[in-house]
């Protein structure tokens, strides 16, 4: 905010051979198609916005031109002449392509000047003298920070902005033909960010093309020039700085036809009594964060939503006491209020949590999908210190059945079944348990559509027996499906809270991007 | 992968091979059939090249000099079904070897009193070790490095360059071809090692310690999630390898009376061999019916190996390859099971 717009001479003359085209691009990961037909056109001396939701494959399409992935299918080419695909990075990097990213790679013991130049030289040898080095690097954060840094300090002992900053710095220097900045402002301070905005503008005034990507509606309305929208892996339009108003931009990243997704709403039950099960006091998901007051009835299914990374990860670990936070949560579980202050107090509360990382966090693997269910209430089923199986067998059975588990025999690694199916057995795991309130942490990531079904009717079921959820839930479809209530976090704050009757894929969406009212 | 359908039109036939095959792959996981398979190879080849191999006197030596590889590598095996290596064994066996014969045969304890001490300090100091490794997450090699170093280093400043005593005589009988158990002529401490053995693999495949463990290895980020007690299982695994090693360091103490600084070196190796060529891995794969089996094959090897003249250097040639051939045929092991 707070920007001039962009200067008139920037805008591209439509007759000009593009400085990068994408034609009919597509990759899949296995059997996920990430790209299926993305088309790009990148002037000389402008700032292309590239938006999308998540999963759209805005990231896939920044793999591929920075080579860091090959692309399976379609064209590149810069200055109308057809590239190569690019094998590796450093075939990004000498076409001139350069890109920052969300995340901050600094290398830490390292000096800030060493981070701004590495991978420049070769092993042995150098092509600037260090002098050179110092000034150049000195010049670029002197214009991104608006002040000196200390280029022999250690690069950890920096601000995470000012690390971002150095992080932008390493690609400058680089002099990229197009620059490529995906999300990467998310870490700095607004100063910094206005400054890079107008870094910027002043490259495109040299001749540089920028490829800005963003999840901030007001960022891409600062200093886009043009918008390429991606939807499901396809470009769906190109809107220029005229056309591109929010409202028109967000219809568009999540598609018109999704609009009749209503049709699917099924019965649900809202709360059975209403008796609050788990209340945050006062939670902040940072210092600068409001506090949460928020409250779960008996029987409800809440959402967490809103871009990666907005805080809702961090409140639904923080509800099982996973991460630090300022305020309390207490559970009322147990006909008492308590104070959840460890997982261990959770379980005791009866509340339970079931990780996002099915691979890292969920699933012991090597382990048979027997042990894999029964570790979490393995107790139950001890006689005279002897773990009995047939018990625990008799409960996995019973979740077979409902979550329709397709397995032989429980004696078989975990690893034998397909990720649906782990990712079933590590919901039985906890639900076994008996709980009043599981916590779900996106349950259904590269789960398959059957799956996902079995998945709602087990929670559909549990709800009208009084069991309450909490699902965090990066998928539009889904939070319209389940919830009753959807959270939206947005800069670690709860953005708005949406009931049920109020919830649409538009006025969702626009809330991720912090717009509180479209339509 | 075959689709769906496809299974189910061929639903009969398969499910009898299925079966089959899976109480073969089934059967792969529990017994370490390349590992049998090579015993018996070895036994064999023993018994044709060496006379007097199937004596039951050098019969009983081998399964001495096997159950002192065997009890060294039980903790080492729990350590490795955690993701770790502990390089304290050899300390822990010269300090309990020292213990054994300079309290008993200098100071005048009673053993009672002295295997109490043993199993206190090894219990308490190999606790250390998983404490320090689990709560700082250092990789257990480095913390069981310094951990043994300052085992050795206090052992050194209490002998102090003298003699130790002398072990307990029964001890003696306890290590010897010759010795009884309650009558019975088998030496006694290969019946503690079978009794041990039959104790930790089912202590491992059916209490929730044992599953614990697994799961810990397995995944501990997983296993925390879980709420299985992590650091609690790390500790209990390197106190019980602390402790095993020092079982051996006192039955070694026997075997040769007394007590000297270097003899818990070969065990770093041996042990770990022991645990690597009986299968158990990283990433909670095995157990310590695996170990049993690879201490056996070591020795039966090793007899082998001095009886046709090979020299110490030549052996260790041999165990270097043999820990290439088993991780080379437990990988294509598992890169089968994997597809089946």
């Amino acid at each position: 905010m707070g920007l001039q717009p962009v200067s008139e001479e920037n805008t591209p003359a439509t007759s000009v051979t593009p400085v990068l085209r994408v034609e009919k691009v597509a990759k899949s990961y296995g059997h996920t198609r990430a790209l299926t037909a993305c088309d790009m056109e990148l002037f000389s001396g402008e700032i292309l916005a590239v938006m999308g939701e998540n999963g759209s494959g805005k990231s896939t399409l920044v793999k591929i031109l920075t080579g860091v992935q090959n692309l399976d299918e379609g064209t590149l080419s810069m200055d109308g002449r057809r590239l190569r695909p690019f094998s590796n990075p450093v075939d990004g990097i000498s076409a001139g392509i350069v890109a920052v990213f969300q995340e901050v790679p600094i290398i830490e013991n390292q000096t800030v000047l060493d981070n701004i130049w590495v991978g420049y030289d070769g092993v042995f040898r150098n092509r600037l003298r260090k002098a050179e080095k110092r000034h150049i690097a000195d010049k670029v954060l002197k214009v991104l920070l608006g002040r000196q840094l200390d280029l022999d300090q250690h690069t950890e002992s920096l601000s995470l902005s000012d690390q971002q900053a150095c992080c932008i710095a390493r690609a400058l220097v680089k002099k990229p033909k197009i620059l490529i900045l995906d999300e990467s402002t998310s870490a700095l301070d607004i100063a910094t960010r206005d400054r890079l905005f107008k870094t910027c503008s002043e490259l495109t005034g040299e001749g540089t093309s920028i490829i800005f990507i963003s999840h901030r509606m007001d960022e891409v309305m600062a200093i886009a020039d043009r918008v390429t929208v991606l939807r499901s892996g396809r470009t769906v339009g190109h809107f220029t700085r005229g056309e591109a108003t929010p409202e028109v931009l967000v219809s568009s990243m999540t598609g018109k036809t999704f609009a009749q997704a209503e049709e699917s709403v099924d019965v649900r039950t809202p709360g059975l009594d209403g008796k609050v099960q788990l209340e945050t006091q006062d939670l902040k998901l940072s210092a600068e964060s409001k506090g949460i007051n928020f409250h779960l009835r008996k029987g409800e299914v809440v959402a967490l939503a809103g871009l990666e990374g907005h805080g809702q990860d961090h409140f639904l670990r923080a509800l099982w006491a996973l991460e630090p936070v300022a305020g309390a949560v207490v559970a009322y579980t147990k006909n008492q209020a308590q104070k959840i202050t460890s997982p261990a107090d959770a379980v005791r509360a009866s509340i339970v949590y079931v990780p996002r990382d099915r691979r890292t966090e969920g699933i012991f693997p090597n382990q048979s999908i027997g042990d894999n269910f029964s570790i979490a209430t393995m107790s139950q089923d001890v006689q005279f210190g002897v773990v009995k199986p047939s018990r625990s067998l008799t409960r996995l059975k019973a979740f077979k059945e409902t979550l329709k588990i397709k397995m032989s025999s429980d004696r078989d690694p975990i690893t034998t079944l397909s990720g649906g199916n782990q990712q079933k057995v590590v919901l039985a795991r906890w639900l076994a348990s008996e709980p009043d309130v599981v916590l779900l942490n996106d349950p259904t990531r590269g789960v398959d559509l059957g799956a996902k079904r079995d998945i709602y009717a087990l929670m559909r079921r549990m709800t009208q027996q009084g069991v309450s959820f909490i699902v965090l839930s990066t998928e539009v479809d889904e939070i319209l499906e389940i919830a009753d209530r959807t959270l939206v976090f947005r800069e670690n704050n709860v953005f708005v809270e949406l009931d049920r009757t109020m919830t649409t894929r538009e006025k969702l969406v626009s809330s991720f991007f912090g717009h509180e009212d479209s339509q | 992968m075959s689709s769906p359908t496809n299974a189910v039109s061929t639903d009969t036939p398969r499910a009898k091979s299925g079966r089959i095959r899976d109480i073969l792959t089934r059967g792969k996981g529990r017994v370490p059939m390349l590992q049998l398979v090579m015993l018996t190879t070895l036994i064999i080849l023993g018994a044709s090249l060496i006379p007097g191999f199937t004596r039951l006197n050098s019969v009983y030596s081998m399964l001495i000099i096997a159950s002192f590889l065997g009890l060294a590598a039980l903790g080492q095996t729990l350590v490795v079904l955690l993701g770790g290596l502990d390089l304290s064994v050899p300390a822990f066996i010269v300090l309990s070897a020292m213990l054994t014969s300079e309290l008993y045969g200098t100071y005048g304890w009673p053993f009672p009193a002295i295997a109490a001490f043993i199993v206190l300090v090894s219990l308490v100091v190999g606790g250390i070790s998983g404490y320090i490794s689990h709560k700082y997450r250092v990789q257990p090699l480095i913390v069981t490095l310094g951990v043994g170093t300052v085992v050795t280093g206090a052992t050194l400043i209490w002998i102090g360059g003298k003699q130790p005593g002398s072990a307990p005589a029964f001890l003696s009988n306890f290590v010897s071809p010759v010795g009884t158990t309650f009558g019975l002529k088998i030496p006694p401490a290969v019946v503690l090692w079978c009794l041990l053995a039959v104790g930790i693999g089912l202590i491992l495949r059916h209490t929730k310690f044992g599953k614990s463990l697994y799961a810990t290895g397995s995944s501990i980020r997983a296993a925390e999630l879980a709420l299985v007690p992590t650091r609690r299982i790390w500790v209990s695994a390197f106190s019980l390898s602390a402790l095993s090693a020092a079982v051996v360091g006192a039955l070694l103490a026997g075997f040769s009376g007394s007590a000297d600084l270097t003899m818990g070196d070969p065990y770093l190796f041996q042990s770990l061999t022991a645990v690597i060529v009986g299968g158990t891995a990283f990433g909670a794969r095995g157990d310590y019916w695996h170990t049993f089996i690879g201490a056996l094959l070591l020795t039966v090897l090793s007899t082998i190996l001095i009886g046709v003249g090979f020299s110490s250097s030549d052996q260790t040639i041999i165990y270097g390859i043999l820990i290439l051939v088993v991780v080379a045929g437990y990988s294509r092991d598992r890169a089968l099971r994997d597809r089946v």
